[in-house]
């Protein structure tokens, strides 16, 4: 056994997994009017018993409670509200799991079609082994933005389901929207290159 | 996976310092993150100083002074994480002590029996004597006992880049019937404390270098979970 340690997990109320017991929506009007009044009594007491509405603005920076103790006390507050009157994020309205993801990048570009060298990650391949043709048109408006010699794709075959229930596959190709590469990735590259060409050797 | 998910999704959480405000729909759009007509569609629940929550494309943000999660239920997950990578690429400054890569699943084990036994395989009532024969006697006024919350740890190797391996098993709340079971995995990352961070360089060349193997992994532990519907 071990103690429970849990820093990064959703927050509890997340859509994920919802408590059985659904909050009723008029507490999260109660939680705002809550929240409200216990940010005006801090700053009434912070503004040396003066009512926070009635103060003026030289008498508001004078404050008695430091910025980050303010924050950190009410930081705290909006915790035990959130706590005490949970609310639950809207599910998504679709979800999307992958039977079959392969990855791939744009080797030729048509009128109608590009084409792809294509790696299959779901069999754990590490390198490229297929090439495919993928109608131009079945590409979303955003995608098509991306499309261009060598720009990297995801193309899954999978399931969508609907929030009410109806489910159809699909094949979908996604353009990834790449990190830009840093001056450090530059220099670890040439600093590769240099490596492998230095380690071979010719006969 | 064996068993086809009925629902499943990604999350990151980071924790660390951020400014809630920086994280509108239009500063994703003008760092060419997400697309123009993307943050145009985004369906913002508040942006101020304090806490930031937004659906843009398929990512739901939640940003407040001390933590960023980012999840998409929509795969491919890899999306996802070239989203954080990219943002936080331009925030480099940002310091961040603590990742999360989180995958959640629920699928259904056909009834309410199978799920049962599976929860008798996970969480055995023998070693609980007497409480145990009378929680397997059967339903109390439409209710059924057993577990309802088993949580497995396993921690990482100390390093400069710590942390811990979290498998959760839950019934799940989401598939009708009692039939399904939500199994969440949490890999977590820490590199000590905050007040030592300096900016998010490390963490974000970590989960651009951890992701697909770290949810490759959850993959197999949730189909081990799914492996017991085989073993009764």
């Amino acid at each position: 056994m071990t103690a429970a340690v849990a820093s990064t997990l959703p927050v509890e109320n997340a859509w994920f997994q919802p408590p059985e017991r659904r909050t009723p929506p008029e507490f999260s009007i109660i939680a705002a009017d809550f929240k409200s009044r216990i940010q005006s009594t801090l700053e009434a007491d912070s503004f040396s018993r003066k009512i926070a509405e009635t103060a003026t603005q030289s008498e508001r920076e004078d404050t008695k409670i430091s910025e980050n103790r303010r924050t950190a006390i009410i930081r705290a507050i909006d915790r035990a509200i959130i706590s005490a009157f949970p609310s639950t994020a809207p599910a998504p309205t679709l979800s999307l799991e992958a039977l079959q993801e392969w990855e791939g990048y744009v080797t030729a570009i048509g009128d109608e079609i590009f084409r792809g060298r294509l790696i299959d990650l779901t069999a754990g391949r590490k390198i490229e082994e297929e090439e495919a043709d993928f109608p131009i048109c079945d590409l979303s408006d955003d995608d098509r933005e991306l499309l261009e010699m060598g720009a990297v794709f995801r193309w899954i075959i999978g399931y969508q389901r609907a929030k009410g229930g109806t489910k159809r596959r699909v094949s979908q190709v996604t353009f990834r929207r790449l990190p830009a590469w840093t001056r450090k990735d530059l220099m670890q590259a040439k600093e590769t290159a240099a490596e492998l060409s230095h380690e071979i050797s010719w006969k | 996976m064996r068993i086809e998910p009925e629902l499943g999704a990604c999350s990151i959480v980071l924790l660390g310092h951020f400014n809630p405000l920086i994280f509108s729909p239009l500063w994703f759009a003008q760092n060419k993150i997400v697309s123009e007509t993307q943050a145009t569609d985004a369906e913002v629940t508040v942006v101020n100083p304090q806490i930031t929550v937004c659906k843009i494309g398929k990512f739901q943000i939640q940003v407040d002074f001390d933590r960023f999660a980012a999840d998409t239920a929509e795969a491919p997950w890899i999306d996802l994480s070239d989203f954080v990578t990219r943002t936080f690429g331009l925030l480099i400054h940002t310091p961040i002590n603590q990742m999360g890569i989180n995958r959640f699943v629920h699928f259904s084990v056909g009834n309410e029996e199978t799920r049962n036994r599976i929860g008798n395989l996970l969480a055995p009532l023998e070693p609980w004597g007497e409480w145990g024969k009378e929680i397997a006697k059967g339903k109390v006024d439409g209710r059924r006992g057993g577990y309802t919350d088993l949580t497995m740890l396993q921690p990482k190797a100390p390093g400069p880049m710590s942390g811990h391996l979290q498998v959760q098993v839950q019934p799940s709340t989401r598939i009708k019937a009692d039939a399904g079971i939500f199994v969440h995995v949490n890999d977590h990352y820490t590199s000590g404390s905050l007040d030592q961070t300096i900016g998010c360089e490390r963490m974000i060349a970590v989960l651009a270098k951890s992701f697909e193997p770290s949810i490759r992994r959850s993959e197999e532990l949730i189909d081990q979970v799914m492996s017991l519907r085989e073993q009764i």
